[in-house]
């Protein structure tokens, strides 16, 4: 087990490492700097500026500045606001998005794979058509207009929602269904063909024959093997809900991360950047390493050695 | 004596998109307590679509359109699914065609027998199933049951992962067993070690074995009585030596004429019946085996020929066979009377 987590835990740091020097070189071979502008800075202030920003020093020296930055987690400031450290923007964007993105994520777990069980239980049956007809919605309709849809219904129109923050518990019900429908769609449609598909085996067959109760059946035999390609997507999807969408958070005037990260972009805020990108890929990383875990746990052919 | 298990004029059919795929025509036959009886036929004959009719194990497009099972003269097509999960396994249990597949992957090999047992026995405590586990392992010679029992199906081979099978079927001490083709997806080796032990445990525990396989040979070594299968219907019945002395039915002849098992010493001469299986949509004209048969006449592919009884444990679906009949006093028109309401002549 510790030698298995060793040798996960050293990969994700190789990965890691390549991500931040790609990420580098791609925001240096891209023309203009931080401090371009339509009207040209007096050469003075510039060279200050590049001088306070190490921007004159060669590429691999500004490459181990940043690295050794990182082991103290320290991002470095921000290019376009002064006086901020991208840490200051992780640190306020973060917790609102993960807040929203974990709450998101229990509503997507407790509702797709009960849905998803109940639809391949039912198959072929009007319940099984019923959830699998506004799956197939979920996963076609983009997010933004299930969002703007949204909005208009239950904010305009019948006024139950708010339409913006995350104060109360109702501002969180619209955010969360159109984040987390697409995700929910698919993750139901996933868990629904492979229950269908794991009930279809010649296992199941042996357990309905030793006399076994249907639900006995489904429980111990059929679950846990339909469970294994759901858990393989729920890594990336978790990281992808916690950190933050832009699209989202911008609808519903929420401050997270997705803001930020699309704002620094645009600006060409160099650190900033680099430093939401570094954090969003270690993120990624340690989430697919806790979904590894859980695949341990669920399928013991698995070994370690 | 009375039958333990009889299958009276059994239709299965499947509903699919092509249409109704008929697997199982019109199948007869008793079950003797003690008794070993093999079922033959080619792939697709409806030998497992039949077996598994009898527990309800079948697919979720498939439907018994006619007929009865009886287990000690009680419908088992009546009983409700709860009476029905009490038979399973513990009165007629199962080893089923393919051993990779037949476990679950994710359940180790003494959880998925204790099942078995902790299903019919739910007052027995954790402990004194795993005695018996281990006791079963045992039974089925599996070497190391201690370390075996907390392994899953991949660390077994076939021919260990059919041992458990066997341990599963023979779990609850079972009256019948319905072994499906347990043989067929292992080598030849395996397979004599597995028959082997399929014997001397019918033989200690005294159970009746409905044995499918499409191995002649196989069936020579085993069983008592034999019963051929062709496009869902028996094509003939007799005892075992009589079988092999007299066959009589053109398909059985041909059955006999490809098996390498059977004809071990006159190599070169295997001859395997030309032609192929009967599409098993839809109803036939005639008899299902007539474009395949050497000796068919013209009324082969026109007219489904009746069952006639040669004897009261020789029976045969073949048109050439009424025309001895005839000679043994049968006419043509009580052989189809007598095949109307036949059924208990055996
Ligand atoms: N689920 C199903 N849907 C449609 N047709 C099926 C289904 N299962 C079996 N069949 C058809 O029923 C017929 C009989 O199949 P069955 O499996 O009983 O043959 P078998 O005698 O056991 O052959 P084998 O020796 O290959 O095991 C075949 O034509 C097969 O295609
Ligand atoms: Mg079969």
């Amino acid at each position: 087990m510790l030698k298995f987590a060793g040798k996960r835990v050293g990969m994700m740091i190789i990965s890691l490492f390549i991500i931040i020097l790609i990420t580098f070189i791609m925001m240096h071979a891209v023309p203009g700097g931080p401090f371009t502008r339509e009207r040209e800075l007096p050469e003075k202030v510039e060279k200050a500026l590049n001088e306070k920003y190490k921007l004159d020093d060669s590429l691999p020296e500004q490459f181990f500045d940043y690295i050794k930055g990182l082991v103290r987690f320290d991002l470095g400031p921000s290019f376009k606001y002064q006086g901020i450290t991208v840490n200051d923007f992780i640190e306020n964007g973060f917790p609102i998005s993960a807040k929203l993105g974990g709450v998101t994520l229990v509503f997507i777990l407790l509702s797709a794979i009960p849905l998803g069980i109940w639809s391949a239980l039912k198959n072929g049956r009007w319940q099984d058509g019923a959830i699998m007809l506004i799956a197939t919605l979920g996963v076609t309709i983009p997010s933004f207009i299930v969002a703007t849809l949204l909005l208009y219904l239950f904010s305009y129109q019948l006024n139950i929602f708010p339409t913006y923050g995350l104060e109360s518990w109702q501002s969180y019900v619209l955010p969360v269904l159109a984040l987390g429908g697409y995700s929910m769609a698919f993750i139901a449609r996933l868990m629904r063909s492979s229950l269908l598909e794991v009930m279809g085996q010649d296992y199941i067959r042996t357990a309905r024959s030793k006399g076994l109760s249907e639900t006995q059946v489904v429980v111990k035999h059929g679950l846990r093997n339909a469970l294994i390609p759901v858990i393989t997507i729920l890594g990336p999807t978790v990281a992808n809900l916690l950190t933050g969408s832009f699209v989202i958070e911008k609808i519903f005037a929420i401050p997270g991360m997705g803001v930020y990260f699309v704002d620094s972009v645009g600006q060409r805020d160099y650190t900033a950047i680099m430093g939401i990108t570094v954090f969003y890929a270690t993120f990624l990383l340690v989430m697919t390493f806790i979904v590894d875990l859980f695949y341990l746990m669920i399928d013991p052919r698995i070994k370690l050695d | 004596m009375e039958p333990i298990l009889q299958v009276k004029n059994l239709r299965t059919s499947f509903m699919t998109a092509n249409g109704e795929v008929q697997a199982v025509r019109g199948v007869d036959f008793d079950l003797y307590p003690g008794e070993i009886v093999g079922v033959v036929g080619e792939s697709g004959s409806g030998k497992s679509v039949m077996s598994m009719s009898i527990l309800n194990l079948l697919a979720d497009n498939a439907v018994i359109k006619d007929g009865d099972i009886l287990y000690w003269g009680n419908s088992l097509l009546n009983f409700s699914k709860k009476e029905i999960r009490k038979i399973r396994g513990k009165e007629i249990a199962m080893v089923f065609q393919d051993p990779m597949s037949s476990l679950n992957p994710l359940m180790s090999i003494g959880k998925q027998i204790g099942e078995m047992i902790a299903v019919h026995n739910p007052e027995l405590s954790k402990l004194e199933i795993k005695v018996q586990v281990l006791d079963l392992l045992k039974k089925v010679r599996i070497p190391e049951p201690e370390k075996r029992f907390n392994q899953l199906p991949n660390e077994f081979s076939g021919g260990m992962r059919q041992r458990v099978m066997i341990a599963i079927a023979l779990a609850c001490a079972p009256s019948v067993l319905i072994a499906d083709e347990p043989t067929t997806a292992l080598d030849v080796t395996i397979q004599d070690q597995i028959l082997k032990l399929l014997r001397s445990l019918q033989e200690e525990m005294q159970m009746s074995i409905l044995f499918i396989t499409h191995d002649l040979g196989v069936v020579a070594e085993t069983c008592t009585r034999v019963i051929v299968m062709y496009g869902g219907m028996i094509m003939e019945e007799a005892a075992i030596d009589d079988l092999f002395e007299q066959p009589i039915h053109p398909y059985t002849k041909g059955l006999m004429k490809s098996m390498p098992s059977i004809n071990q010493d006159r190599k070169g001469e295997l001859e395997p019946i030309p032609g192929s299986p009967p599409d098993m949509l839809g109803d036939f004209a005639g008899c299902p085996f007539a474009p395949r048969c050497k000796e068919a006449r013209r009324i082969c592919g026109k007219l489904l020929p009746p069952e006639v009884y040669l004897d009261p444990t020789h029976r045969v679906r073949c048109w050439l066979v009424t025309e001895q009949a005839k000679q043994i006093k049968i006419s043509q028109d009580e052989v189809l009377t007598n095949n109307a309401g036949r059924g208990n002549n055996a």
